[in-house]
């Protein structure tokens, strides 16, 4: 024990929650990164054929079809059977979709296999991940969806591969960095920063969609009932989505601001994708649609749902940098009257960082 | 890398149930994975990199324990044990190596993480767990059972396994049968068994001081050990050791009983160094049947002791210690001799997978009119072997490496300074091997740090990623490196076994030779030197 004296006491609070978890089994690792970055392309989501994994199940598709398999999303987050998962959508006004995912090409695709067009990094996480952080450059141009496809499946074994900086779409800096920071002010109450900061010559605006869903688990052959998001009035300048779960039981997100609440399904966009009927009236990329193309039918009016968003428009002034809060955890609207500010700041010092 | 951690949920009942696939009917579609049916797998798992391999693989996953296991001991042990439950370990034994094929072969490591994060927990808390041993052992066991019976075609202690883990390194597919007929047998895969053994060896020790029905079980591994290092070192024209050239390489076994060397200088002629554990005097007294029985085996079968490194009382090391290795001392020095050479293995940032020798000479094979040839590609894969992402042509890849430095302090611990090599080979400095694993460390390190121009060579040409204040610092942690400049390669967030670079600083940061000398293997996992 005595080299622990030594060593600075955040990383000393982190020992302690680890002995907590071994010890008492206080659930500190219940939430975590546990969302994957790619489950499109997949063999568990592979249901051809032809075992044809990557073009069964497309980048193009992975916004309007709904997984079998687990959950993928930006900084993603969720409890360790990933029922109830969070992640971040973005939105620069110029992209045909919602930057929902990371986009890659596929195995035959690229010159050299499948490969991650993107730019995002782990920058910090304790082991309990009571404190984490992440970054993603998100470019303030149209992202070059297609140029990526065309240009590296022209190229050969032999040479370099397109990358996303050679598009010449970060000239200029005409980009946002989006960091993330999660912090555990208890196992089950976990504080979300996000940090927009717009490192280009111009005024940019940026739409920020923190979504909040569940994996679908509520299949008609035995699984399990079917989880609600809804929306709660709490006022005090905040929104709020409750997320009942019948293995969770009740989760608030809380929404600092009065940023509007979108809220969709789950569930596949047959119509879309295949060209038959919708199963339910509203589908996996009702979120997309409105954001992108306006108007609101595509998401529910009554405010429910086992999808939603908050969609904050932020304009991040040239050089300058936007924050906004949230709060995801057990502790109902009743018992909480210290906002989202004070928390985080006591979260973010309680942790290792 | 504790990013990387993502849940993974596979119900393969249910999954072959909806690609309409009965696995106990006798002759269904060809769907993959049927004969996995027993597996359920619902937790949070290691992933080598969320992006581009968000699913398990079963040796990547030893080796982030490794890395994982300096923030997190209970974690990483989780993760092994997990791999051996009965809803992942096949019934037969084998260890599922990722969902393209739960059936394909990967590289024996788990026993030898196993044992390592024993350690790291023992010299963390004053007290190992025993219980993690014992359960890891009984499982191992099997699995050990399944690679003898599976991959030992002849039962001639040779083994197969096909590409095991290192993709395009051979001259064919080693996945496919082969264009000439006939079979391998794979230098590599004979070490990596060789290794597993010596570390089921070693978990059994360390159960016999608590239970000493464990010096009976741990015995089996001591006999296979050496029947696997007498097979592997036989000489003559159809064995693994190629005398002229001072490497091991694999041997061709063709249908009408010719044998012939594929004498391409790989990771595979070097695998068999890492075969290689140092036993303390404490350890052979916890053991006095198995010490026993050795006596008396190798009284009756003394062959067994040709080609492998000198065992038994009459050679001792450094501080009274004995060392099973597969390598003889000539052999080691053979072998080190290229591996050290620039001009070959040695790149500035690291070891090679393959010997820049075959950038001027090419390896050639004819079979049946085809042209094989073995190129070195110190970048990215010119075929599209394995989903062409993955280049063990020439690149360096930061989990051999780990495993050649292990094998380097072990023979350390054995030989203290009476053993020196020129290192760099024909640079006239002669160095100890502790300080040419240090030497090692250091250029695999350099990967990632700033160079005298200010360039981290991780980075390569991208001008972004070099001078950028909002890019510059941000390191990405990828699948290989350049074998040559040390620009990254492949995937970008393989944090799992690239992150195994923190344990080499951590080590080496911390270690001093004469103390690590001493105290043995302990002193590499006691943190706070002196406590």
């Amino acid at each position: 024990m005595k080299a622990q004296t030594s060593i600075p006491q955040r990383a000393a609070a982190e020992i302690e929650r680890l002995a907590e978890t071994r010890e008492r089994g206080v659930p500190w690792r219940k939430w975590g990164p546990y969302l994957s970055e790619r489950q499109w392309g997949t063999v568990r989501e592979d249901y051809s054929e032809n075992d044809d994994a990557w073009n069964y199940f497309s980048h193009d598709q992975a916004r309007s079809r709904a997984y079998r398999w687990g959950e993928d999303g930006l900084a993603g987050f969720s409890d360790d059977h990933q029922r109830l998962c969070f992640a971040l959508a973005l939105w620069n006004g110029k992209d045909p979709i919602l930057k929902e995912r990371l986009f890659g090409l596929t195995n035959s695709e690229g010159n050299h296999g499948e490969d991650v067009k993107e730019y995002y990094f782990y920058l910090d996480s304790t082991p309990t991940h009571s404190y984490m952080k992440w970054l993603y450059k998100y470019p303030q141009r149209a992202y070059p969806y297609m140029d990526l496809v065309e240009t590296n499946r022209r190229r050969s074994r032999n040479e370099f591969e397109y990358e996303l900086l050679d598009t010449g779409v970060f000239d200029e800096d005409r980009y946002f960095d989006v960091f993330v920071e999660y912090a555990k002010e208890s196992p089950e109450d976990v504080l979300i920063k996000i940090t927009v900061a717009n490192r280009g010559p111009e005024t940019a605006v940026l739409h920020v969609l923190p979504t909040l869903w569940f994996r679908h688990t509520w299949f008609s052959d035995g699984g399990t009932p079917k989880p609600l998001l809804r929306q709660m009035e709490v006022g005090d300048g905040m929104t709020v989505i409750a997320a009942s779960h019948p293995e969770l039981g009740e989760q608030f997100l809380y929404c600092e601001g009065a940023a509007p609440l979108l809220f969709t399904e789950n569930e596949t966009n047959h119509q879309r994708l295949f060209g038959s009927e919708n199963r339910t009236r509203y589908v996996k990329d009702g979120i997309n649609d409105v954001v992108v193309n306006g108007g609101q039918n595509a998401v529910n009016p009554e405010h429910n749902g086992t999808k939603a968003a908050a969609h904050y428009t932020i304009t991040v002034p040239a050089g300058g940098k936007t924050e906004i809060r949230l709060r995801n955890g057990c502790r109902a609207p009743s018992a909480d009257r210290g906002g989202l500010r004070q928390p985080f700041r006591r979260g973010i010092e309680g942790s290792a960082k | 890398m504790l990013w990387s951690k993502q849940y993974y949920f596979f119900d393969a009942d249910k999954w072959l149930e909806e690609h309409g696939v009965d696995p106990f009917a006798a002759a269904s579609r060809n769907v993959r994975n049927q004969e996995w049916v027993h597996m359920i797998n619902d937790q949070v798992i290691s992933m080598p990199d969320k992006w581009e391999y968000p699913w398990y693989a079963a040796w990547d996953l030893a080796f982030h324990t490794i890395a994982l296991a300096e923030v997190d001991v209970d974690f990483a042990k989780e993760q092994l044990e997990l791999m051996l439950r009965a809803f992942y370990l096949h019934p037969s034994g084998q260890i599922p190596a990722y969902e393209w094929n739960f059936g394909d072969v990967n590289p024996p490591v788990h026993a030898w993480a196993t044992v390592f994060l024993y350690r790291v927990e023992q010299a963390l808390r004053g007290q190992g767990d025993i219980d993690f041993m014992k359960r890891s052992f009984g499982k191992l066991m099997a699995n050990f059972s399944w690679w003898v019976n599976r991959k030992d075609r002849f039962g001639k202690n040779v083994f197969e396994g096909d590409f095991l883990g290192l993709d395009n390194i051979g001259v064919f597919d080693r996945s496919a049968s082969l264009p000439t007929g006939g079979h391998l047998e794979q230098a590599d895969g004979t070490a990596w068994m060789a290794l597993f053994c010596q570390n089921m060896l070693d978990i059994g020790v360390e159960i016999a001081a608590y239970d000493s029905t464990y010096d009976d079980l741990a015995m089996k591994f001591l006999e296979h050990f050496l029947w696997i290092g007498r097979a592997m070192n036989h000489v003559g024209h159809d064995g693994m050791w190629d005398e002229e050239d001072g490497f091991y390489y694999d041997v061709l076994r063709l249908p009408d009983g010719r044998a012939t060397r594929l004498k391409v200088r790989s990771m595979v002629g070097l695998l068999p160094l890492c075969a290689t554990t140092v036993i303390e005097p404490w350890q052979r007294e916890r053991v006095p049947r198995l010490v026993a029985h050795f006596t008396e085996r190798v009284r009756r079968m003394p062959e067994l002791m040709v080609g492998i490194h000198p065992m038994g009382p009459q050679h001792r090391g450094y501080g009274d210690r004995g060392m099973f290795a597969v390598v003889n001392p000539e052999r080691l020095r053979r072998i080190l001799t290229r591996m050290l050479d620039e001009n070959e293995f040695l790149s500035p940032y690291g070891i090679r997978s393959l010997s820049r020798y075959h950038q001027d000479h090419p390896y050639v094979f004819n079979a049946e009119g085809q042209v094989h040839e073995v190129n070195y590609l110190p970048a990215e894969s010119d075929s599209g072997m394995f989903g062409g992402n993955s280049n063990w042509r020439g690149p360096v890849w930061m989990p051999v490496n780990a495993l050649l430095l292990r094998a380097l302090l072990n023979f350390y611990l054995y030989y203290g300074d009476t053993f020196k090599i020129e290192c760099p080979t024909g640079s006239g400095r002669l160095m100890n091997l502790f300080e040419v694993a240090q030497e090692i460390t250091h250029r695999l390190t350099r990967i990632f740090l700033r160079n005298d121009s200010g360039q981290r060579p991780v980075y390569g040409g991208t001008k972004k990623f070099q001078t950028d204040p909002h890019w510059k610092d941000y390191l990405l942690f990828y699948e290989y490196f350049h074998g040559d400049n040390g620009a990254g390669l492949g995937a970008s967030h393989q944090t799992g076994w690239t992150g195994l670079v923190a344990t080499m600083i951590e080590l080496f940061g911390r270690l001093d030779a004469p103390h690590f000398l001493e105290m043995g293997r302990v002193a590499a996992f006691a943190k706070g030197k002196g406590n």
